[in-house]
């Protein structure tokens, strides 16, 4: 039995679909406040936003291909194809905070006062970004809790980073031209820098650690196993024994296969009970599981 | 728990030692964390403590922590135990074990004791009956 609640796969596709178009409009965006100023954070956020647009784009291919369905080829389903552009937007955020940190230490060593007209674009643009990124990022953050899918997740964190990111960049960039005349302002953007790469930093690790995870078949998470435990509990005068239980996320799909043993003597008909009541109070439980029961013969003597 | 204990902490072991008082039961003592990386030797040890044990007591006055791997081992146990029809408890559960066997219903299938002398003379009691 699958859990249907929450977000469906349209409603996530329509989220990607409006993240897809906000990163487009970054991307030129940028790409003009870029050329026409001599800001190395600028520069920056070019390369950061640019990139962070082709994981958006490579997460809604794997989404449309996940909704479109597996052949017999796939046929526990093409969950895990969800983990593979979250591993991307994850090097991706690696990647920007390297650039980012690389640009701060240049601009430590080499400090100038930043000029030009791409700094007036880069203004207005973070300003209405920051509203934009916000709302992205609190939409695809209910998706994903909803959903359980490891690319809403990964688009929330992207989104907030961004969000902060567009704070940052516009407190600095405010700073830097209105404290031109004070010698030490010129520090101000590869300070702002440096608090950026920190952020993009901490949510890389998260993104990682999720995704790695999922695709190495790791077991489900602590409260989930208790849940299993206290049904198997609950109907422990049902079955003689238990072999072993087994569990693995796949995208937003959880798969648990648990092993008992019942009594020989036991009807065909309240064996089946027992399992269909079983799989079914783990399945209300657990969203997106799957839950198959194994009957495990009794060990002769 | 300050920073520099958290990083230069030790890990917490995981031992089992086993008494018996002659004819009445074997009690298990499990002492530190019972998760994932402790459950597979420790089920092997209990295993073979169940398998020559007429009843059963398990003291967790010093475990610290159990998993749903630990839990496991418990209901494994616990099966076990039913099907010899023998006697299984177990006392001096603290607040985060106690909490752990609450959510997980496993208060619901097993007895439980604040001492390991109730769990005692709940034993001995049943030993007499069956005398008689």
């Amino acid at each position: 039995m699958n859990n249907t609640e929450g977000f469906n796969d349209s409603e996530r596709q329509k989220a990607l679909r409006m993240s897809f178009i906000a990163g487009l409009f970054d991307v030129i965006i940028t790409v003009a406040a870029f050329a026409f100023s001599n800001s190395s954070v600028l520069l920056a956020d070019f390369l950061k936003t640019t990139i962070e647009f082709i994981a958006v784009l490579l997460s809604l291919l794997a989404m449309r291909k996940v909704c479109k369905g597996a052949d017999s080829n796939f046929e526990y389903g093409l969950g895990k194809l969800e983990n593979l552009p979250s591993i991307f937007v994850g090097t991706t955020m690696a990647l920007s905070f390297m650039i980012i940190t690389g640009m701060a230490f240049k601009n430590i060593i080499h400090p100038e006062h930043i000029t030009g007209f791409g700094l007036w674009i880069s203004i207005f643009s973070q300003t209405l970004y920051f509203f934009i990124n916000g709302m992205l990022s609190l939409k695809n953050s209910r998706a994903a809790k909803l959903g359980a899918s490891p690319i809403m997740a990964a688009q929330a964190r992207l989104f907030l980073t961004r969000f902060i990111g567009n704070l940052f960049i516009l407190l600095s960039l405010v700073l830097s031209m209105s404290l031109k005349d004070f010698h030490w302002s010129v520090y101000i953007d590869p300070a702002a820098s440096l608090m950026i790469a920190f952020a993009i930093f901490l949510s890389t690790i998260g993104i990682f650690k999720n995704s790695f995870m999922d695709l190495l078949d790791k077991t489900l998470e602590e409260n989930h196993q208790i849940i299993i435990l206290g049904e198997l509990a609950l109907c422990f005068n049902e079955y003689e024994q238990i072999h072993g239980i087994r569990s693995r996320r796949s995208g937003n799909k959880v798969y648990i296969e648990i092993f008992i043993e019942f009594d020989p003597e036991k009807k065909v008909s309240e064996i089946t009970q027992t399992i269909a009541k079983l799989s079914s109070s783990i399945s209300q439980k657990i969203a997106g599981s799957s839950v198959t029961i194994g009957v495990t013969p009794p060990a002769t003597a | 728990m300050s920073l520099k204990d958290y990083i230069f902490r030790k890990p917490v072991e995981f031992a089992i030692q086993c008494t018996e008082i002659e004819g009445i039961c074997h009690i298990v003592y499990p002492k530190g964390h019972f998760d994932a990386a402790t459950s597979g030797d420790a089920e092997k040890t209990i295993i073979e403590i169940v398998e020559k044990a007429n009843s059963l007591i398990f003291n967790l006055n010093e475990l610290q922590y159990v998993s749903s791997a630990g839990l496991r081992v418990f209901l494994v146990v616990a099966k076990k135990m039913k099907v010899k029809n023998c006697p299984l408890h177990f006392c001096c559960l603290n607040q985060t074990v106690k909490q752990v066997f609450e959510i997980s219903n496993f208060h619901t299938i097993l007895e439980i004791h604040d001492s390991e002398n109730d769990a005692l003379d709940k034993i001995k009691l049943k030993t007499q009956k069956c005398s008689q």
